[in-house]
């Protein structure tokens, strides 16, 4: 139905095309969607580098993941961009059953959508719970005890790929990175409306990346999907939290 | 033989769920239930009526699919209902899909201001016949009744096509909480008395189920002494 053929190397992207359009008037959207993510990426960056000098608080990962989304929802906001470029934060249960946590729409007339970008937001293992759902076990209600049980036999990250890949070419995978292991300070994003061709081709080498990522080598996961997916189009940090310029850096593009 | 109708009744006392919430695991059936329908027909706010009683008329389109889990009582059995609530665009339909298959009942909705809605009842029904089991129960709801000046759709035209479908028909507002729970509480019944009937051609399906049948006694319909 909506499941498109996944093929490395064959047809541009339609997120690539509309990139790539100055007088698209798309264009605009897209460097709104930049500026929002830029902006919500550097006012997560002072919550992800604070460091307590009693050592008591320390931001959840759920809670800098809610302080990204509300940066960027109060910023598209002001921008009055509501009616081109919507985010739907998706429910505790989604979050568990399709890995998604929240998605952004470009919509076109009649609300139809135009693209779609699944996110989804991983964290340096301090941040990180034990089922990589980002909750603690014990705040787990009945319902997302259900949802767990539903998608137990894939990762977090294969269900947003299968997500993805399920909706068609239209839907991107974004993995929002807060932090990596050399550069903890940092928000990285990769994206791709193809990592399911990915994991299809490589399967083997997927599993073993998996198990790098539960480790979380991150770097290894990223050259991993820049090798794999000649779709992906970003895998530059989003902002930099370090000396001269506190300015975040513009997510290159194609 | 309608053994399949046993998968879904889960006989669970073994604190499958863990320990927190002892009420959690405790109940003698589970019945998987599934929203479907067009697009912004109100299947979400139907869902968030019945589980939370709650109402919100801002529209937010649902990502791929969500659920909910409610129990109700009926004859001293407690019944958990999960009850699964699809997106209604056409961008999931693979994604929503899926999750037809064991669930013993549907609620197929369309908005009585929205012609299209009710036209596409036909073709939801037919993924319904698709990917689901035979035996599933399907009542078809007209919602948003509570809009009577911007009907499209007349009453009678929704109780023919149901009967031509062989389903059951309700009008509902979940703005108004008009029918909604009445109509959770018609789906169950029809679930109870379809595995009544199957245990009844064949008992082994309760094989691992030390409860007693639901309808042991079965009640006329509509249930006057349903717990619910």
């Amino acid at each position: 139905m909506g499941q498109t053929e996944a093929k490395p190397g064959g047809e541009k992207s339609q997120f690539k095309d509309i990139l790539k359009k100055p007088k698209d008037s798309y264009a605009g959207v897209i460097q709104l969607f930049s500026d929002s993510v830029h902006r919500a990426s550097f006012r997560t960056q002072e919550y992800l580098t604070f460091q307590d000098p009693k050592q008591k608080l320390q931001p959840s990962a759920v809670t800098l993941c809610e302080i990204f989304l509300m940066s960027c929802i109060s910023h598209m906001e002001q921008l009055r961009s509501a009616e081109v470029f919507t985010c739907t934060a998706t429910s505790k249960e989604q979050k568990i059953l399709l890995g998604v946590d929240w998605v952004w729409d470009i919509v076109e007339e009649h609300s139809k959508v135009k693209v779609q970008v699944a996110v989804q937001v991983l964290y340096l293992p301090e941040r990180q719970g034990e089922d990589h759902d980002d909750y603690p076990w014990e705040v787990y209600t009945e319902s997302m005890k259900i949802a767990k049980a539903e998608s137990a036999h894939r990762s977090k990250v294969k269900r947003i790929i299968e997500f993805s890949s399920t909706v068609g070419k239209s839907c991107y995978a974004l993995f929002l990175f807060f932090g990596r292991k050399d550069d903890p300070g940092n928000i990285y994003g990769v994206i791709s409306n193809n990592f399911h061709a990915a994991f299809e081709w490589k399967k083997t080498i997927v599993v073993f990346i998996t198990v790098l990522l539960k480790k979380l080598i991150w770097k290894y996961l990223v050259q991993f999907l820049e090798k794999g997916v000649d779709e992906l189009w970003s895998v530059e940090p989003l902002g930099a939290c370090s000396s001269a310029s506190r300015a975040p850096q513009t997510i290159s593009l194609p | 033989m309608r053994h399949e109708a046993s998968v879904q009744m889960s006989a669970t006392q073994d604190g499958k769920f863990g320990q927190k919430e002892s009420s959690d695991q405790n109940f003698d059936y589970m019945f998987k239930l599934l929203i479907i329908g067009n697009s912004s027909v109100g299947k979400t706010s139907f869902l968030f009526r019945y589980a939370d009683d709650s109402f919100t008329s801002a529209f937010v389109s649902t990502v791929g699919i969500d659920f909910k889990v409610k129990t109700v009582y009926k004859n001293d059995k407690r019944i958990k209902l999960q009850i699964w609530d699809t997106a209604g665009q056409e961008r999931y339909r693979t994604i929503t899909t899926a999750y037809y298959r064991g669930a013993m009942g549907f609620i197929l909705m369309y908005d009585i201001t929205n012609e299209e809605s009710f036209g596409a009842v036909q073709d939801w029904s037919t993924q319904i016949k698709t990917y689901s089991w035979d035996n599933a129960q399907v009542i078809l709801v007209g919602n948003k009744c509570d809009m009577e000046e911007e009907r499209v759709v007349p009453a009678e035209s929704g109780r023919i096509l149901a009967e031509q479908l062989g389903f059951e028909f309700f009008e509902t507002s979940a703005k108004d909480n008009i029918n909604v729970k009445q109509t959770f509480e018609r789906l169950v019944d029809i679930i109870c008395d379809r595995m009544s009937e199957s245990l009844e051609t064949d008992p082994a399906v309760t094989t691992g189920t030390p409860n007693p049948r639901l309808t042991d006694n079965p009640p006329p319909l509509p249930q006057a002494n349903c717990g619910c």
